[in-house]
């Protein structure tokens, strides 16, 4: 078991006490990764904003419940991924939105188009995996903290990893044929 | 599985969220908005409550259907009276009346007495008739019915004067009350942007300013600076910049957190903000910023203060108190790994020049220096947690947390230990260099107290529990 620090024991206990600074220096520095988390699910930044928002007050509220020596990060960005997955049961009816992007220099389009197709594969992949896939090789957490965020076991976690990578290079190759 | 792969993967998700950068006030917004939520006086439901309310809606469903459908079947068409909707009006937040215990979301630590019986929780007055032993909320401000997230700050002016913000659809709107909490007025709508962090400050009942920082991700920091000269019906703007036209108060700290509006005087005041660049803001600085003004809030000028000692945590500076040309800044350095301090900047020439002085012991920054004048100070130094026995876990059995409360009369050059105290400490306030009040909140993991006040009327020496819990250890004269 990770063996929190004394400063984060004393700031979860400030925070749990009502300590707005306490709160900040426990969650602030997870708000980037979990904007970013909530963006891969949502595809929205203005539903990842407030998927963000929804998940710092629910986090603040069950503070209580944070396992004493439990990591803070995959407890914070469960709680994040939780509000997505609820953002989009909400909006099952709507229609499923595709990141897009903007021009860009002619400097760049040798650039873009080598990186196009895994660009599409990878928006094309099922949300669950593409939210493994960005645990995993962008925010570089281990399994056992992707599998605590998605709720799932680590061995799933390194199976749904593996699952999108293969889906990666399969669909990579068959835009090469 | 290869690097490239990885880098590939990672460089893919880097392009996705290149357009989509992270707001640059999301962090403040998010815990701001989360700590000042109205909803967290709302009592949290089991989950075992919401899978029975599941099942019962889907049981009732199902009769519904049932029925329906036999009475399709049958051809019979029930006739069915219609009711207008009633419409919803805005819900006041409940004002229970508190008897024994403190509620849910009642937090000692962050009550701020403003006269013997009467304090402010940050969103409403509440009053005590019996020394600390019951607590009732007089009332809270009605909520706007276009009241939306964001923008929210309070300041308690004395047991009668205290003020609100929050946005709304038209614009910041700044509530107050003259008379107590028992009835409040709104102001007009201020025209600021909603993704706002307000600061909030005011010298007497009736002039007071407002700072609003705007960071979109759309454009660039911005900040405006408001005042009121009529308690806060009127406000007009006194002063606007943005990071990119070059000015001093648009440059000032951008994208920082703001950490207090402070005036001496009508025409004198203090900006402070906290620049954390290890977590992740986006800031030229790190560390404590100040800057003055010396007209009323219409220009500012950034302060340099003296270095301090580097690290890469993260950075908190409390609202400074000045008497005449004496003024104190007390700053922490924490975080997780790297050993913190707690420090003081002080100067005795209103700010022209300033010394850098290291508290000799660690005073967490939910408990910084609470300064009454510019010389006469409090800091609580906690040691813990002491597990009962050697070898002990203190994640299994409940530990102590021992404060150590330590004053100075010479601005924080020298201090003496006061009193040593059993429960953690959440507030040290103090009315003047006797009067104070010792507040720490409930908290089963760490000591099981029940959260309570002490009081001290020999500025730290002794203290008279006004809950029923025995709290003092060991007093010192």
């Amino acid at each position: 078991m990770t063996t929190p620090s004394f400063n984060e024991v004393s700031l979860v206990q400030a925070a749990r006490s009502g300590d707005e600074l306490a709160f900040d220096a426990l969650v602030g520095p997870l708000i980037d990764p979990a904007f970013k988390l909530a963006v891969v699910f949502l595809r929205d930044p203005a539903e990842a904003e407030d998927a963000v928002q929804e998940a710092c007050f629910k986090a603040w509220r069950k503070l209580d419940q944070l396992q004493p020596g439990g990591p803070l990060r995959p407890w914070f960005l469960s709680i994040v991924a939780n509000q997505c997955r609820s953002v989009r049961r909400t909006n099952w009816w709507s229609e499923i939105r595709v990141a897009t992007f903007p021009d860009r220099s002619a400097s760049h389009r040798e650039d873009i188009e080598s990186n196009l197709d895994l660009d599409s594969e990878l928006a094309k992949l099922p949300v669950t995996d593409r939210a493994a896939l960005f645990l995993f090789f962008y925010l570089d957490l281990p399994m056992n903290e992707i599998g605590r965020v998605l709720k799932i076991s680590s061995q799933a976690a390194k199976s749904r990893v593996h699952r999108g990578v293969v889906k990666l290079r399969l669909s990579m190759t068959e835009v090469a044929r | 599985m290869s690097s490239s792969v990885r880098d590939r993967i990672a460089e893919a998700f880097e392009r996705e969220l290149e357009h989509t950068p992270v707001p640059p006030s999301l962090r403040t917004q998010a815990v701001r908005a989360a700590v000042h939520d109205p909803r967290r006086f709302e009592p949290q439901r089991p989950s075992w409550v919401l899978g029975a309310v599941a099942a019962v809606l889907t049981i009732a469903l199902i009769a519904v259907l049932v029925v329906g459908s036999h009475l399709l079947r049958s051809n019979v068409v029930p006739s069915v009276q219609v009711h207008p909707s009633p419409s919803v009006a805005p819900q006041p937040l409940p004002s229970p009346s508190i008897t024994g215990a403190y509620p849910r979301g009642f937090y000692p630590g962050s009550l701020h007495m403003v006269s013997p019986g009467v304090g402010w929780n940050g969103v409403a007055y509440v009053e005590t008739s019996d020394a600390g032993l019951h607590w009732r909320v007089i009332s809270s401000p009605p909520t706007n019915s276009d009241q939306i997230k964001g923008g929210f700050t309070s300041f308690v002016l004395d047991a009668t004067h205290a003020w609100m913000t929050g946005a709304t659809t038209h614009g910041l709107v700044v509530t107050r009350t003259v008379d107590g909490g028992h009835t409040w007025s709104a102001s007009d709508p201020l025209p600021t942007l909603i993704q706002t962090t307000v600061q909030l400050n005011f010298i007497d009942a009736q002039h007071g300013w407002l700072v609003v920082d705007t960071a979109g991700s759309a454009s660039p920091n911005s900040r405006a600076i408001f005042a009121t000269s009529d308690g806060g019906r009127r406000w007009s703007e006194i002063a606007r910049a943005s990071e990119s036209d070059g000015s001093v108060l648009g440059r000032l700290a951008a994208g920082c957190t703001p950490s207090g509006i402070t005036f001496i005087s009508a025409d004198y005041g203090w900006l402070t903000y906290d620049c954390n660049r290890a977590s992740g803001v986006l800031s030229p600085h790190s560390g404590p910023v100040a800057a003055v003004t010396r007209d009323g809030g219409r220009s500012w000028e950034a302060v340099p203060l003296p270095s301090y000692p580097s690290g890469s945590g993260y950075f908190s500076a409390s609202p400074p108190v000045f008497t005449l040309n004496n003024g104190i800044l007390p700053v922490f350095f924490g975080g997780i790994g790297p050993s913190p301090w707690t420090a003081i900047y002080a100067t005795t020439d209103a700010g022209q020049t300033w010394s850098f002085r290291q508290l000799p012991f660690f005073a967490p920054h939910n408990l910084p220096p609470h300064f009454i004048d510019a010389r006469t100070g409090w800091a609580v130094k906690q040691t813990g947690p002491i597990p009962p026995s050697a070898g002990v876990d203190c994640y299994v059995v409940t530990c102590a947390f021992v404060a150590e409360l330590y004053g100075t009369t010479d601005g924080g050059a020298t201090w003496k230990l006061l009193s040593r105290l059993v429960p953690h400490a959440d507030a040290v306030a103090f009315f003047d260099a006797n009067v104070g009040y010792y507040a720490w909140s409930e908290n089963p993991w760490l000591d099981l107290s029940p959260g309570g006040i002490m009081k001290t009327t020999d500025g730290g020496r002794s203290w008279s529990v006004v809950r029923p819990v025995p709290p003092v250890l060991e007093g010192q004269g």
